[in-house]
């Protein structure tokens, strides 16, 4: 069976039958990809993400007997990926908060030199001006236009209202527009 | 312009971006998905064998409260030694006394005289029997001791 086709239920089960490692190895298979990208994406550098994706699953492992099922595996462990990357981002300073139309476009100059950024200018100038939005709205943009997720489930990762996420979204979006309305 | 509008156009350009709205440009070392979940479990065992800074830091307070009874222990026992040492050292010096007594009852009167005259090197024949056999306990004390 696919890694993605294990059911959460079934890692639980198995948890919860003492087979502790093999619970958490097919988590990790499951999710490793995913939690990857969704940490990668907020942090941009491949080795932060590296290092981070480590972390959450230790956190994971660590916290998984006192996982209770109010919530959805899916939901605690992207709630756990994405709590321990903001406290990165804000612990490191990572956020630059230049414009994205200001001369210093240093998202650009950054992903410009990241060895393992390969993308074209105009996707270079996508992701560069996701980094320049607030946290609230980068978070809400990223889960809802890269990683399409439904409101109801960006609301119970974020424990936020889906009214402030739609309104959180619709500013992130109007900002993005107004930098490439010119070029599109 | 109405909202519905704003929304039409921003998703629009939302639209045109959504084909550069991939992982495609990140990249990552090669063989990285493959060897991740080996090294997650490493790190797991690694973790394992820390001690978590919790547990340090809840052995290091029971190691402190017990070291600070010990301490506080210690100094009221100074403290009773230093502040009562009359009614101890009484005791002691009664009890010395008379233990020396009693080792003084034991000896024979004449050895002890004979034994004290040739050490101080005295004539024992310049001494009246009458006189050594009227020594008292206290004498005889006072004879050796001094």
């Amino acid at each position: 069976m696919a890694p993605a086709e294990v059911s959460d239920q079934h890692i639980i089960d198995l948890y919860k039958s003492n087979q502790h490692e093999e619970a958490f190895r097919l988590l990790i298979a499951k999710y490793q990809s995913r939690l990857y990208w969704h940490i990668r994406k907020l942090v941009i550098s491949h080795d932060d993400a590296d290092d981070l994706v480590q972390e959450v699953f230790v956190k994971i492992w660590q916290n998984l007997s006192k996982f209770r099922g109010d919530a959805s595996l899916f939901t605690w462990v992207y709630r756990i990926a994405t709590n321990e990357t903001l406290t990165f981002l804000r612990k490191n300073n990572k956020r630059k908060t230049v414009s994205i139309d200001s001369d210093d476009l240093n998202w650009d100059n950054y992903l410009a030199s990241d060895s393992y950024f390969n993308g074209s200018e105009i996707e270079k100038r996508l992701h560069a001006s996701v980094q320049t939005l607030p946290e609230k709205q980068r978070l809400v943009f990223q889960m809802k236009y890269f990683e399409e997720m439904k409101y109801e489930e960006i609301s119970e990762v974020l424990k936020v209202s889906v009214g402030s996420l739609k309104a959180s979204f619709h500013h992130a979006v109007k900002k993005i527009e107004t930098i490439f309305e010119k070029e599109l | 312009m109405h909202y519905f509008e704003i929304m039409n156009k921003n998703n629009d350009i939302l639209d045109k971006l959504k084909p550069y709205a991939t992982n495609r440009p990140f990249e990552v070392p090669e063989g990285y998905f493959e060897s991740l979940e080996g090294r997650i479990m490493q790190r797991v065992v690694n973790e394992k064998t820390i001690v978590p800074k919790s547990k340090v830091r809840s052995i290091t307070i029971w190691f402190s409260a017990v070291a600070a009874v010990v301490a506080i222990l210690f100094a009221l026992q100074v403290w009773i030694h230093l502040f009562e040492p009359q009614k101890i050292d009484g005791k002691m010096n009664v009890y010395a006394e008379m233990q020396f007594d009693l080792g003084a009852m034991d000896f024979d009167e004449n050895e002890l005289i004979l034994a004290v005259a040739k050490n101080q090197a005295i004539d024992i024949k310049s001494i009246e029997i009458d006189y050594v056999s009227g020594v008292t306990a206290d004498d005889l004390e006072t004879l050796v001791l001094f």
